[in-house]
């Protein structure tokens, strides 16, 4: 027994599976028994040296375990190509909405012909989802054509999530050697966001409120009343103010304030610093914001306005959706949304420009912002969809602000106060956002567990004040 | 286009992404890794436990006992508490115990019966640390703890049982050295019949 024991502890480099290809197959020696030999030697010695049957044969014991475990082999995971083992995924909902709880149901079967004793299965859940009840692991004991089931609970994130192969561990009855593969079954969870129809949305007064403010002087056909001027022939008979030809006799026309469709750019922060929840497993901020800009997405389109989707972080020249209008660009809108990889749940492995030096860094943030405001139509209004939990994302909407765009700021609240640091953070992030408000943006701060259409009132409440 | 991260199993469900600290805001993230209770397994806790107890309570010697029970409160601690090196020092503690029996001249079916179940404890503790690491706690793994230890007791059970039969057969005033010879020739027949 020469295993070294730290093989245990060097997991994380086994290799992974390649798709199409065989999975791959690793035996390593555990060391489970490293030092059983000594017992042997010590024991059987010392018993032969003191003339002690005895102590010869507690010698004995520790030889046999000795060579128990020196003759074991790896067990045969594979028969003429066949991998043994199969396994079987059961989604009880495979489009659940996002938040749903979904029961993953696992049926792992011995499809070979000897018996396999020690059986560690670690089910490769899609690292999006995240597993809220029992647990995607399990140990099983499996006779040739026998299965085991288990059972485990994932809420669903939006996006399609691939379930990735299971890590098998199989290893011999004296548990010293393991034999590591991995056995595939394709399983997809897809999860989009809700479509909203214009009955659910909560948002009419915010559409209303900006449509106006776009275009505020000129007269034409609207619904707020203008001004009225001489009739001339080509007006319309409705818009004909007929009480005042009742009155004087004299032909005039009513002119309305005239209402221009807003064209309007979603920019959701995806930057690392962005996916923050108040708790682990908590929905974090980019999810909220997502969430949300799906229902103004969906909003400002129903009152005809034109949106556009962008993201603001890594990737970020890949996700671009020009505003538009029609029902095809909604349909493009929440494909965008479900599942582009800059919107992906799970962070980026870096932050943005983490790599590059301090100074370089900054001009590179610099020209993010500088590359977003050149792709942005003129009078283009900017919701920026960010947690604020940097100075940084605060800064662009100042200067987008500058630039003349109309900038919101809706923020998801992802801090907490139950510890002095977390209540630090949070009053920084409230001392963030109040100084975007003292400089005209305005800023709807999401609180958790909040529903967006409270949020919404009480910003648009601050808004008219 | 980069597709979306999605690092194995190995890297974001074992190797945790580390979760987020320093930078004040933060609060942790959906993907903060591994929330897996990797403390040892239960049921090996309770068996390396128990067979360190009976091989305390197989000891020669009342004295012999309370180094046992030594052994068993560290083996005890080490299965619970996942440290092999508690495991290995408990395991040494009764052995120690019955090679201190075995100098005082004690009769062999103690000996034996103490060594194998410090050898099982030993084993039922460590595989209930590696139970722990690989699968965690929470996950359903009595059947293959179960069928680990009670295979390896069948097997220490059943050679140790032969061995003491050998000794019992050849024990009409045979010197240790026959016996010692027997047995070798035993493993050697073993070994080339493989």
């Amino acid at each position: 027994m020469t295993a070294s024991g730290d093989d245990r502890r060097s997991r994380s480099d086994r290799p992974r599976a390649d798709e199409g290809s065989d999975a791959r197959v690793v035996d390593h020696a555990t060391g489970h028994w490293t030092g059983v030999g000594a017992v042997a030697f010590v024991f059987g010695g010392l018993g032969i040296v003191l003339r002690e049957p005895g102590l010869l044969l507690a010698g004995v014991v520790g030889a046999v375990f000795a060579g128990y475990a020196r003759s074991a082999e790896p067990l045969a995971v594979r028969e003429s190509g066949e991998p043994t083992l199969s396994i079987r995924r059961q989604l009880d909902d495979d489009a659940p909405d996002p938040g749903d709880e979904v029961t993953v149901t696992v049926e792992i079967r011995n499809e070979g012909a000897g018996v396999l004793t020690d059986v560690r299965v670690v089910d490769g859940v899609p690292p999006a989802l995240d597993v809220t009840d029992d647990t995607p692991r399990h140990g099983a004991v499996l006779r040739p054509g026998n299965g085991v089931t288990y059972a485990y609970t994932v809420t669903a994130t939006r996006g399609e999530h691939d379930w990735q192969p299971a890590q098998v561990t199989v290893a011999d009855p004296s548990g010293a050697i393991e034999r590591e593969t991995t056995v595939d079954a394709q399983t997809t969870l897809s999860c989009s966001l809700p479509a909203l129809s214009s009955e659910q949305l909560p948002l009419r007064g915010l559409t209303t409120q900006y449509v106006g403010r776009v275009d505020t002087d000129e007269g034409g056909s609207g619904v707020e009343f203008f001004s009225t001027r001489e009739y001339r022939s080509s007006d319309p008979l409705s818009r004909i103010d007929w009480r005042r030809h009742a009155k004087t006799g004299e032909l005039g026309t009513l002119e309305y304030r005239q209402e221009r469709a807003a064209t309007v750019m979603l920019v959701i922060d995806t930057r690392q610093a962005a996916y923050r929840a108040p708790e682990p497993g908590a929905y974090h901020a980019v999810e909220r914001s997502v969430d949300a800009a799906n229902r103004i997405f969906a909003a400002l389109l129903d009152t005809g306005d034109r949106v556009g989707v962008t993201t603001f972080g890594p990737a970020s020249e890949d996700c671009w959706l020009s505003p538009g209008t029609g029902d095809e660009h909604r349909a493009h809108g929440r494909a965008l949304l479900n599942s582009h990889p800059a919107l992906s749940p799970i962070p980026p492995e870096e932050g943005l420009y983490e790599t590059i030096r301090d100074d370089r860094r900054e001009q590179l943030k610099d020209r993010q912002v500088t590359q977003l405001r050149r792709r942005l139509p003129p009078d283009t209004q900017v919701f920026v969809l960010s947690p604020c939990c940097d100075d940084y994302v605060p800064t662009v909407a100042r200067r987008l602000d500058a630039y003349g765009h109309l900038v919101t700021v809706v923020s998801p609240d992802p801090t907490t106060d139950d510890t002095p640091y977390r209540e630090l953070a949070h009053m920084e992030r409230t001392d963030r956002l109040d100084a975007l408000r003292g400089q005209g943006v305005r800023v709807l701060d999401w609180r958790g567990g909040e529903s967006f259409a409270a949020a919404l009132a009480r910003a648009q409440a601050r808004w008219s004040a | 286009m980069s597709s979306p991260t999605s690092p194995g199993v190995g890297a974001s469900r074992d190797g945790s992404i580390a979760a987020d600290h320093g930078d004040g805001a933060s609060d942790g993230d959906t993907v903060a890794g591994d929330r897996t209770d990797h403390s040892p397994v239960r049921v090996s806790v309770v068996i390396a436990t128990g067979y360190a107890l009976l091989g305390t309570l197989t000891m020669p010697t009342s004295a012999l006992v309370v180094i046992g029970l030594l052994g068993t409160l560290l083996v005890g601690i080490g299965a619970g508490r996942g440290s092999r090196t508690a495991v290995g020092y408990g395991a040494v503690a009764l052995l120690s115990g019955v090679l201190i029996g075995g100098f005082q001249g004690a009769p062999p079916e103690p000996l034996i019966l103490s060594t194998l179940f410090a050898v099982l404890a030993w084993d039922a503790g460590r595989y209930g640390i590696t139970i722990g690491e690989q699968l965690g706690r929470e996950a359903e793994t009595v059947r293959v703890e179960v069928a680990h230890v009670g295979l390896n007791t069948l097997v220490g059970t059943a050679e140790a049982g032969l061995g003491y039969a050998a000794y019992r057969v050849t024990a009409g005033g045979q010197p240790v050295a026959a016996l010692f010879l027997l047995l070798v020739g035993a493993v050697v027949l073993v070994v080339t019949l493989r």
